[in-house]
């Protein structure tokens, strides 16, 4: 199916933020594991795989509409030194993800394309529970303090 | 913060002043520097806490902070953010670069 070249850029603009949160995650949640916080990395390491499962159905998307996945455009990768900032740094990403697919959606139904914005409002769910997990870490790591936190985040899954 | 300094931003009226100021407003309030704990360049490994103790011991230029560590010599995806760093230093240092 051919489609028009704007929402396909969309997608393409959209496939930049995930890749760039496959990273993001990936290398967080390694750090997390090289620290001992195994707990925290292994969360860490499913958000950044459910990030490649959205990029992938963005390239699958892409691809029917007629377009080329552009897979070597990546934004700034924010890695902190310590873990509430690192939580600080994904939440600003998975807030702007939010913010782009809330515009992609209106756009995609705007273009009279409903098979994009049903998929782009499936990616929403999955960036809102991400937000919702991260303020939530946060907000114990607030109450908490960091080193009860940390210590929550040392063993199990 | 920022959506809110963006929209300040926005509500200024711009018709009176000079061109340098407009064109500040139109680029907007700077992007927020990154945090303390941040790297600034991944490809290098250089913290934004190095990057400030490398521009505080007299990097003024870009070229001066890749050559005391490297960092925004490899990917360049860093360069704005070393740039932000060097501008908050005080102006009246000559570039190391220059000297060598």
């Amino acid at each position: 199916m051919k489609s028009g070249q704007p929402i396909i850029d969309l997608l393409n603009r959209l496939l930049v933020s995930e890749l760039t949160a496959i990273n993001q995650y990936f290398l967080a949640a390694k750090i997390c594991q090289d620290k001992g916080l195994h707990r925290l990395g292994h969360h860490l390491r499913k958000e950044s795989i459910g990030e490649m499962k959205h990029a992938e159905a963005l390239i699958e998307r892409i691809l029917y509409l007629g377009g080329l996945p552009n897979l070597q455009k990546l934004d700034k990768i924010h890695v902190a030194e310590n873990v509430p900032d690192q939580l600080r740094a994904d939440l600003e990403l998975e807030r702007g993800t939010v913010r782009s697919l809330n515009e992609g959606v209106k756009t995609a139904r705007a273009a009279g394309d409903a098979g994009t914005a049903t998929l782009l409002e499936e990616l929403l769910e999955g960036a809102e529970d991400h937000v919702h997990w991260l303020e939530a870490q946060i907000g114990l790591v607030e109450s908490l303090g960091v080193a009860q936190y940390l210590a929550e985040q040392m063993h199990g899954e | 913060m920022h959506d809110a300094a963006r929209s300040e931003a926005k509500a200024i009226d711009t018709g009176s002043l000079p061109g340098i100021v407009k064109s500040i407003i139109k680029i907007g309030p700077p992007r927020r520097t990154p945090d303390r704990f941040m790297y600034v360049c991944i490809c290098r490994a250089v913290t934004l806490s190095h990057l400030r103790a490398i521009v505080a011991s007299g990097a003024a230029t870009l070229d001066d902070v890749e050559g005391a560590c490297g960092a925004g010599g490899d990917c360049g995806t860093c360069r704005n953010d070393i740039r932000r760093v060097l501008a908050e230093a005080p102006p009246s240092r000559e570039p190391q670069s220059k000297a060598a």
